[in-house]
């Protein structure tokens, strides 16, 4: 059995991305910054996820973002080597026009510097999510809760500080 | 007939999400950037449902429960908040404003859907 990768997200060949591991809120601070040197970078944004586990929406929104904010410049955001897991979720929140078509071949510069070519192909992107993400709601009739982690728990960054790269002001 | 929902949220992106989650589930979805968008998509519309963030421009996410509250249509309609805010004096508030429901971002499309399909069968 493989070991588990360490959750982490780093530039990996600017500007493009790797995902590794669980990237959630968590990472979301890391991820944010990534995107905003990945804006400042020119052509399309490559994300290689072959070590991606799983997203939450946190981690979703920012790929959104990035993925507009690029679309504003006629840049791209891709997402390669997505597995069967985060392909589905993906599907669930309406993003799989982010996954690469499988035709795709691409260079991407892993963590060692070595340039690897990496055959993309994605997953199948189904209906339904095999492992819902921690959460629990109260009754219909009263208010709805349901808390944070307590420790490391940065605020979910929105994407106005992802525009202000773009010298906007909000 | 499809029922409607209202999704306001100043983040593109999220209420890209959550609209998604939603018309998965049936609904025909309008949008609005902040809570005064949302109050203008209200008018001349049936919605059946509305989820909303908290801290929005122009008009925020309590002023817009509380403006829809007083709208007769609108006494009765499930108003679920979706926010990064989870403190109890904030949830406190929202429940006081006439929400329905609160749920914490990063959310999970698949709970909304269970929270939806209880407060709007």
């Amino acid at each position: 059995m493989d070991p588990e990768p360490i959750s982490r997200v780093e530039m990996c060949a600017p500007p493009h991305l790797a995902l590794h591991g669980t990237v959630d809120i968590f990472l979301a601070r890391e991820l944010l910054e990534l995107a905003k040197r990945a804006l400042d970078g020119e052509g399309d944004v490559r994300v290689d996820c072959r070590e991606l586990e799983r997203l939450d929406t946190s981690a979703l929104q920012i790929l959104l973002a990035l993925q507009r904010q690029l679309a504003e410049h006629s840049r791209a955001l891709q997402l390669l080597l997505v597995n069967e897991q985060v392909g589905a979720f993906l599907g669930f929140g309406g993003a799989t026009g982010l996954l690469r078509e499988s035709e795709a071949k691409l260079e991407l510069a892993p963590a060692s510097g070595e340039p690897a070519l990496i055959e993309g192909e994605t997953a199948g992107v189904d209906a339904e999510r095999s492992d819902p993400l921690d959460g629990g709601w109260s009754d219909a009739d009263d208010l709805c809760e349901r808390e944070r982690p307590d420790s490391g728990v940065v605020p979910l960054p929105d994407e106005s500080e992802l525009t202000r790269v773009d010298g906007e002001d909000e | 007939m499809s029922k409607t929902a209202l999704v306001v949220d100043d983040s593109p992106s999220l209420r890209q999400m959550v609209v998604f989650t939603l018309k998965q589930a049936g609904f025909s979805v309008l949008e609005g950037g902040n809570g005064r968008e949302g109050i203008d998509q209200l008018r001349g519309q049936r919605v059946e449902l509305i989820i909303t963030d908290l801290n929005m421009p122009v008009m925020d996410g309590f002023e817009f429960v509380k403006h829809v509250r007083t709208l007769p249509s609108y006494k009765f309609t499930p108003i679920l908040i979706l926010t990064t805010e989870s403190q109890a004096a904030k949830r406190q508030e929202g429940k006081a404003a006439g929400a329905t429901g609160w749920l914490v971002k990063p959310f999970n499309p698949e709970q909304v859907l269970q929270v939806v399909s209880k407060v709007c069968p």
